[in-house]
């Protein structure tokens, strides 16, 4: 056995090149060249990881036409998307869709940045587009009710500054605002409180911090509109006050709300899928009790070393191997397939000594943690790293990991998904049509 | 494999509707009625293929000769929802014999232009419910949790 010894397991240890080398290609010889190494993925699985890696362009006739009443504008989102948040002209969806069904982030990047990709209006219909060539006929999904009616709470505020509105999963965030942050202590990958700040000046007028009402106006609403929502995801940022009792109370308070809005659709309620910070035991079962269907921690990043110089702010509270120990307890109260554990996935490969430098070995210890979380139930989901301004990685000056790096954890999950519960079990709480920055959920398609 | 009595009593029934789904060597599907469909004694599917150059013959071949499996919608009652899929592999073909007699005579009877091929023997392997509720179930108990995320929510009037 060599030195990458789950990557030889999962017949991943073809060695991938080094870090220069891929800086070499163009965006459409690095995809080329992952499609023709692992020929078996599907070009919208790599799609699904690059277009928001490199980003995205608009065209002005395409951006015109995203602004008529067919087409969902996403008000309400937790990190930034968009490398600059120049969008307060515009609405924009937080999706593409491929036509297989694929929801990709549309993270939109000035021409200047990067390498991105670009999203063109052509007889009437949107397409992707890379330097020109057509590359796949794409679309946005539709308005909610609530959007189309300009609902809002009865206090007043839309509807559509309470949640991340688009279709399937309504994401709830009940804090834009992180209290790692007051004391520098957010996550290195992080840009919460600098997006949020942005949005404030810019006038989108979000409520900060949620409260039950406002949730329960929001979800009886909701529940109005028929086939359009399949469960709801609540996440945001951390408050470690009081032993983040103040935070587990909150979060109680807005899943009660849910469940009541709930009431009239039973046995239809909305699920609630909570990630957030690991209460432990005790507080599993209080949200348990409360109407929490499933919990999932972020983790971030695998190395204990690493994760202690990403997460500052986790770390300033937990002990690594706590922090974990307590995402596995909850499976006993929210049970198998409920308990997800996430990771920033790239930021294994952020400047050193934060992140490896190779491929391979930021791979290799990435999947060493994802068996050990399959094997104890837990199931490994993550939100691909876009490095935004206003996080500290952003200003150190990283750089996004090739694709090959994303390739190989995503195949790596889905075969040691398949090794260990041959489809038994998948983050469907985290599913394909919502998690449009997780490639790992398009995978969970064929599990 | 034995078969349910009513997919036995389906396939024999000259009226009920079964099709048969082959693929050729590019893998590109093709479907059609089979009116000669029925269930030998020995438990083999076997159909007169009427035409020696057609899509299905060629098909059908293919999948004999590169073990791909053929698939069979047996329509046993489309108000009810039943309908059952078999799959099977091709196992023999005869042009010659007491089956092939069986099948010209009843084929002659319905057109009496007919110059068949010959007659296919499919072993069945597997057979899955089409019913809406019955692959339901089979998926919830197949993935954990099937109904808390699955399901939509809300109104449904």
């Amino acid at each position: 056995m060599g030195k990458f010894k789950i990557l030889e397991k999962l017949g991943l240890d073809k060695p991938a090149l080094s870090v220069k080398e891929y800086q070499k290609m163009s965006r459409d010889e690095e995809r080329e060249y992952v499609h023709n190494k692992y020929s078996f993925v599907p070009q919208s699985f790599l799609l699904s990881v690059d277009v928001p890696r490199r980003g995205t362009r608009i065209t002005k006739p395409a951006l015109q036409k995203l602004q008529g009443p067919d087409y969902v504008k996403t008000v309400r989102i937790l990190f930034q998307w968009h490398h600059e948040d120049f969008t307060e002209e515009y609405g924009i969806p937080m999706y593409i869709n491929l036509n297989d069904g694929t929801s990709i982030c549309l993270a939109l990047c000035p021409p200047n940045v990067g390498s991105p990709y670009t999203v063109d209006l052509i007889d009437d219909k949107f397409y992707l587009l890379s330097d020109g060539k057509v590359l796949e006929e794409v679309d946005f999904p539709p308005p909610s009710e609530i959007e189309k009616e300009g609902k809002t709470t009865r206090k007043g505020a839309p509807l559509t500054q309470i949640a991340q509105i688009s279709g399937w999963c309504l994401m709830l965030i009940p804090n834009s605002h992180c209290q790692y942050w007051n004391y520098d202590q957010q996550c290195r990958f992080c840009d919460m409180d600098y997006n949020t700040r942005q949005a404030m000046r810019m006038g989108k007028g979000w409520k900060v911090r949620l409260d039950a009402d406002d949730v329960y106006d929001l979800m009886s609403e909701a529940l109005k509109e028929k086939g359009r929502w399949s469960h709801c995801l609540m996440t945001g940022g951390s408050n470690p006050k009081e032993n983040f009792e103040r935070e587990l109370t909150q979060q109680l308070d807005l899943i009660r709300a849910i469940r009541k809005a709930g009431e009239p659709y039973e046995p239809y309620h909305m699920t609630v899928n909570l990630i957030a910070t690991p209460y432990g035991e005790e507080g599993y079962k209080r949200l348990r009790e409360a109407g929490c269907d499933a919990f999932g921690g972020y983790i971030e990043t695998w190395k204990k070393e690493q994760w202690e110089l990403v997460c500052p702010g986790k770390a300033e509270y937990f002990k690594y191997e706590d922090y974990i120990d307590r995402i596995l307890e909850a499976v006993d109260v929210f049970g198998i397939g409920n308990v997800t554990a996430g990771f920033v996935i790239g930021t294994e490969m952020s400047p050193p000594p934060y992140g490896f430098a190779e491929v391979d070995e930021a791979v290799n210890s990435t999947l060493e943690g994802y068996e050990f979380l399959i094997k104890n139930k837990v199931l490994p989901i993550g939100t691909n790293w876009c490095i935004m301004p206003g996080s500290d990685f952003y200003k150190m000056g990283a750089v996004q990991p090739p694709l090959e790096f994303y390739a190989k954890i995503d195949i790596g999950r889905y075969r040691l998904m398949m090794e260990h519960w041959g489809g038994r079990l998948s983050a469907d709480q985290m599913e394909w049509r919502f998690q449009a920055v997780g490639s790992y959920a398009d995978w969970q398609r064929l599990l | 494999m034995e078969l349910q009595k009513e997919i036995v009593d389906a396939l024999r029934d000259p009226k009920k509707v079964k099709t048969l789904t082959t693929v050729d060597k590019d893998g590109m599907p093709h479907t059609v009625p089979i009116g000669s469909m029925t269930l030998l004694e020995d438990g083999n599917i076997a159909f007169m293929e009427l035409l020696e150059t057609c899509q299905t013959q060629r098909n059908m071949l293919n999948c004999c000769w590169f073990k791909k499996d053929v698939s069979i919608l047996v329509i046993v009652d489309w108000a009810k929802g039943k309908v059952y899929q078999i799959k099977g592999s091709p196992y023999k073909f005869l042009y010659i014999g007491p089956i092939w007699n069986q099948f010209l005579e009843k084929v002659w009877k319905v057109i009496p232009e007919a110059d068949p091929s010959g007659v296919w023997l499919i072993t069945p392997h597997e057979v899955r419910s089409q019913e809406y509720y019955e692959r339901r179930k089979a998926e919830e108990e197949r993935r954990a949790n099937w109904t808390t995320w699955m399901t939509l929510k809300g109104a449904r009037k």
